[in-house]
Parts: C-alpha cells; structure tokens; sequence
C-alpha cells in the first residue's frame, strides 16, 4: 500500500477519476483508500501537511510501504517551464525565513531537480531568488510530508509539475486562480507520468529473496542478533559466497533449541564470511588451550582491542591448586600478546 | 562540469574568477556575500555530486594553518596542514569528506597569499626542527590546479622556506601544473595507491594505478621528489598477492632509494562514515568484513587483523630494498 499525498482536490482529481477512492472515517476529512494506494488532501502549507500526514501515519503506516508527494509547484530557474513534470531528488525548507539544515532525499530513480518548501507563498522576485540559490523548485508541502515518511522510516518521492514560472509577473496574486482553473489538466498530467513511472519501476522490480532463516520455526533470533544476520547475509552476497546446504543440514540436525542454533548459525556464517577473523580467534583460543583445558575461563576483549586477559576458576582442592599452577606455567603470554600484535 | 558558480561579490573582478568563468561559460554564475551563506547551508547529499556538482570561490576566514592529526607523518617533525580548498572530483567510496561537510561541492579559496604568510609565521615559530605543511586534508591536491593555478605561488614560497616541506597529496595524473615548475627538494609529490583491483572497485572516477604509476614515472624522471600512501589498505583473501604486485609496479617506475617516503594505513572509519558508507554504497565489498570500534572510537578491523596486515605489507617493501625509517604506520595507536 502507498500512501498518495496531494495538497488539494484539484491537484488529485485526475486519480480520484482513474482510481476508486472510499473516503475514510478519520479525525479529519481528506483521507481515503482504494485496493493499492491511501490518498491523503494536506491542504496547503507546512503546518498542515505536517499534522495530516503524520496523523495517517501513525494510524496507518503498518500498511504503508512507501510515501508518494504529487502536485504543483514553482519553477525558480529559467531551466523549468510550466507543465515541466519533474520528480523530485531532494527536498529543503525555508521556514519562518530561515533555512532549514535538515534536507531529505528522495528514492526517485535518476530525480536531478531540488525542491525548496516555503512557508509563505512565494511571490516576489527576491524571495524567488535568494531561494533559487538552493532549489529549482519551491513548493510548501512535500518537506513536510518527506520528513514525516522519514519519520516512520518509509522512503519517499515526488513528482511534481510546473504550474507558474519565471515567466509570471512578479507579485502576482491571480496565479493561483489561474492554477485552480487550470487544476484538472496538471492532474492528468500527474497521473499519466505516475502511470507511467510505475510500469517501468514494477519491470524492475526484483524478486526478493525471502528469509528463510527468520521465518523457521528452527531459528529464534534476538533483534541485536536479527540485525547481525542480515549483516552477514548482504556481506556474503556482496561477495558472491554462498551458504553452503550442508551447513544449514547439519544445523537443523542439532538437537537444540532454536536459540542456540541461532547462536551457531551466526558464527558459522561470520567465519563464512571473514575467514580471517575465524584465523585470528583460533589463534587466540590455541594460546589459551593450556588454560581452558585445565578449567580456567579465560576471557579476552570480544574486540580483540585490548590485550587485557581475565581469568576465573574455582578451586576446591589441593588438585585443582596444582592444576592451575600447572596451566599458568605452561601458559606462554607473550604468544598470546604476538597474536595482538598481529604476528601469527 | 559545475551546475553553478557561487563567487563572493567582492571576488567579482579577481583575475582567477575570470579566468575560471572563461573555462565554464555554460555554468549559471550567481554572487553571494560569503561561501558559507550558501555552502552547508542545507545538507546536501553525497551522492548528488554525480549529477550536480556547484563550485564556490572565495576567501578562507579564521585558520587558515592547523595543526595535523597525531600519525599523520614521519615522527619527530611537527606536522601542519592549510585549507585552500574542500572537497574532492573523485568519489572514493571510503572517503571521510562523505561525512565531513554537508555538501560535495567544491570550494576553492583564492586567498593563497594570506595563506603563505600564515605558513611563514608557523615555519619562523619552529627555527630548530623540519616543519611540513599538508595540502589536501579536505581536498585532492593536485586534482583542479588547472583551474585553480595556485601550484606557482607555493613553489615559490617554499623555494624561500628550506626549512619547511610541502606535501601535496593526490590521486590525480593532472600534473600538467607541476611540470611547469622547477622541482624542489623540499615539495613533496605524494601519491595514494592500492592495488588494481581495489582502485578500480573503490576509488570510482579517480584515474586508474596505472594511469597514476605513469604520472610518478613522468615526475620522477623530471627530477620531483615523490612519496607514497598506501592508505586505504582493504582486507581481501588475496592481500598479499595484491601488495606484491603492488610493490613490484611502483619500484619499476620508482626505484626503492628515490622513495621520500611511503606510509601504510588500513581503512578506517568515524562512526558517522560508516553509516555512510553503508548507505552509499550497499554494493561495496568494502565493509563485508568484521569491523570494530577501535582505540581512538574509530571504526577498524581488529587490532590483530589491522597489524598483521600492516607487518605484513611493510615486509614487502622492506624485502624489496625500501628503507624501514622511510615506512611509517598512519593513524596506528603507537603500542605497536
């Protein structure tokens, strides 16, 4: 599902008449929903688009994969004129005449056009130009309606259309009436490159390789050890090396607990794919056999940064004394500081 | 090339802006008061330097000499960098300047002058010692000296400063500019290099080893003294092999006695590159490795894995007649 964000009706009506919207019963009215897409009306400016799409948001953003900013907006360059349909690379604020540093990027495939959203309209020949030293275009939603998406961690994109240019005059308060009477003509336009833009994104689309450890019942992954497996997973397909099917058989064989199993896993395929880490850890462990087989715990930085080694054991005989005397006798330090110092 | 051009209005007639708005007559030229009202201003991302790079020219304010991090040269001498540019053409995908400002485009400072007289007066505070000074701590140095033709200006002024050295550090071949020059014992060309493979796979829109092997060949004959990084190293299965062959391509251009000096340094990273890293480039190889916060809290291979590869890559050059007082480990913690 996508959610469809358009400041006003005109700017949708084109996709009201193609697609079947139902309006939703929510806190305000402007929402609504057809088989694929939420569509939301902002209204104009910041403020608004603020409330409203985060509103839809945190009731809905379960459902929604991806935030789509649609409408009309400003040319501040010589580069775009009216009914230029631009999808959008990077979205900035001019708020309460500053600038806001916060700027967010879109998902647009190949977006070369920069959006600016102002607070006020803008009018004036200077407002025009000290924004054009940011942005191609200006606009007073789609900052809102990114950082919003940003917020949920769902990817955005625009595409807008030039509705006034350069061209008009300057301090000229009929362009928005000249926009509305012109409305249902930029929404087709919209709506046509939408489509369009969607049929080529689809052909593209990849076939997504389904988790198949996070989705058996052999495997119980923690959310700092889910983070580390599909880590680990990108590393090896980064570098083409596969999992090979005997290692996952003879995981699945094991009788333990899918926690464990989990916990094997991770460091099968860290050593998998780091095959000098696995080198460098049994070096370690090697120097410290003499200590681990006479039943000392021996622990090491997991950073392997420091050299600092702690030891722990228990002794409740004579024997045990004698046996660790023993391990820490035999115990060769300075092998064990080589390995720090990357000779081994 | 450059989308727009930002100039200080006060720089409106500098012979250099005319001479650089000759060079880009299809850029949009646009005049602010100063670079930072526009540069940084909004963060811009990294990656938009691929399809729209502006360039700013004005006047650096504040320090214009800073002291260089700790390892960042041979021991014992103290080290300096200036500013007279930020950012970089190249788009090296380990590069911290994808994290340091909030913009790629470049910025080139025209104020070379007030720049030398600072150098002077760090050089003149250090009577007894060897001082070097860096360029291209937040740029390449050699990359845009075509267009920025600052190379003359700082020949000269170090011919008068024996006392201090200049590095310039590159990954360009555009040495057009500084053959123009006399060479100078004391200015410093120096190069970074990796392996062929990983230059071509990391240091995307940089010229190629072989093409930056010939440019040392070229300066080398015509008598500059040259230095070498190799920095970043990157882990890979065949890291020695890779060195090997490293090794043997620069001593065939530059024998091991004419080597100023090379430094080894394995990649690393602040925390905030590396998310950047990660997002930018998810494709990359580069960071499909086990990586640590390390001493300084910066991210790094395991200290083992880092030294034994550091060791490892030194006794090559070593083996190959290379000096070991001309080696030195940049950016390592001094345990080792």
């Amino acid at each position: 599902m996508k959610l469809l964000t358009f400041a006003h009706r005109g700017e949708a009506l084109a996709f009201f008449k193609y697609f079947e919207f139902e309006s939703v019963d929510f806190f305000f009215n402007g929402l609504f929903k057809s088989n694929d897409y939420y569509l939301l009306l902002t209204d104009e400016g910041p403020h608004a688009a603020t409330e409203k799409s985060m509103a839809t948001l945190t009731r809905f953003s379960s459902e929604i994969d991806e935030v789509i900013n649609l409408g009309v907006a400003g040319s501040l360059t010589l580069k775009y004129k009216i009914h230029d349909l631009l999808w959008i690379r990077t979205s900035m604020a001019h708020h309460a005449e500053k600038l806001e540093f916060k700027s967010y990027s879109s998902n647009g495939l190949n977006s070369q056009v920069d959006c600016m959203s102002a607070s006020s309209r803008v009018l004036s020949a200077s407002e025009r130009h000290k924004l054009s030293l940011f942005a191609d275009i200006v606009d007073r939603e789609l900052w809102a309606v990114a950082s919003a998406a940003t917020f949920f961690k769902l990817p955005f994109s625009s595409l807008k259309i030039i509705s006034d240019d350069l061209s008009f005059p300057n301090e000229n308060k009929e362009i928005c009436q000249l926009i509305k009477d012109d409305a249902l003509n930029f929404s087709e336009k919209l709506l046509a490159e939408f489509l369009d833009k969607k049929t080529k994104i689809k052909a593209k689309e990849k076939v997504k390789n389904q988790n198949v450890y996070l989705d058996s019942d052999a495997f119980y992954f923690t959310t700092t050890q889910e983070r580390k497996l599909k880590s680990l997973l990108d590393g090896l397909n980064v570098k083409n090396i596969a999992v090979p099917q005997a290692l996952i058989d003879e995981l699945l064989s094991l009788q333990v607990l899918p926690k464990e199993r989990s916990r094997i896993l991770l460091i099968e395929l860290n050593d998998l794919l780091n095959p000098f880490a696995k080198k460098m850890r049994s070096a370690l462990d090697k120097t410290l056999m003499p200590l681990t087989e006479a039943g000392i715990s021996a622990q090491y930085n997991s950073n392997l940064e420091q050299t600092l080694l702690h030891l722990s054991v228990g002794i409740n005989s004579e024997r045990d004394l004698e046996r660790v005397k023993n391990a820490l006798k035999i115990f060769t330090y300075s092998d064990y500081k080589n390995i720090f110092d990357g000779k081994f | 090339m450059f989308e727009v051009i930002f100039i200080e209005e006060h720089l409106k007639s500098h012979p250099k802006v005319t001479q650089i708005l000759a060079r880009y007559p299809l850029s949009t030229v646009k005049f602010i008061n100063k670079v930072e009202d526009v540069f940084q201003r909004v963060k811009k991302p990294y990656l938009q330097k691929r399809t729209n790079l502006n360039l700013f020219l004005g006047e650096k304010k504040g320090q214009l000499v800073k002291v260089a991090p700790p390892a960042y040269g041979l021991f014992g001498e103290p080290h300096y960098y200036f500013v007279h540019a930020y950012n970089c053409i190249y788009e090296c995908n380990y590069c911290y300047l994808q994290g340091y400002f909030h913009s790629p485009d470049i910025v080139l400072y025209l104020n070379h002058e007030e720049i030398g007289e600072e150098i002077k007066k760090t050089t003149a505070s250090h009577p007894d010692t060897k001082v070097w000074f860096h360029a291209g701590e937040y740029s390449d140095s050699l990359a845009l000296t075509s267009l920025s033709g600052e190379l003359a200006f700082y020949f000269k002024l170090f011919k008068d400063l024996p006392n201090a050295c200049l590095e310039l550090r590159t990954k360009s071949v555009n040495i057009k500019e500084l053959l123009k020059e006399n060479p100078l014992d004391n200015v410093i060309t120096s190069f970074s290099l990796s392996p062929e493979a990983r230059a071509k796979s990391n240091d995307h829109k940089a010229p190629s080893l072989k093409a930056r092997l010939e440019a040392i060949a070229t300066l080398h004959k015509a008598g500059f003294p040259i230095g070498l990084h190799f920095d970043p190293i990157i882990y890979e299965d065949d890291l020695l092999e890779n060195y090997q062959t490293l090794c043997d391509q620069v001593l065939e251009v530059l024998p091991a006695p004419s080597i100023r000096y090379i430094s080894l340094g394995v990649v690393r990273f602040t925390k905030d590159v590396y998310h950047l890293v990660q997002k930018n480039y998810p494709e990359s190889d580069l960071l499909a490795q086990e990586f640590v916060r390390s001493f300084d809290n910066k991210i790094r291979y395991p200290r083992p894995m880092r030294l034994w590869m550091l060791s490892k890559i030194k006794q090559l050059l070593v083996d190959r007649g290379v000096d070991s007082s001309r080696i030195y480990l940049c950016m390592e913690d001094d345990e080792q």
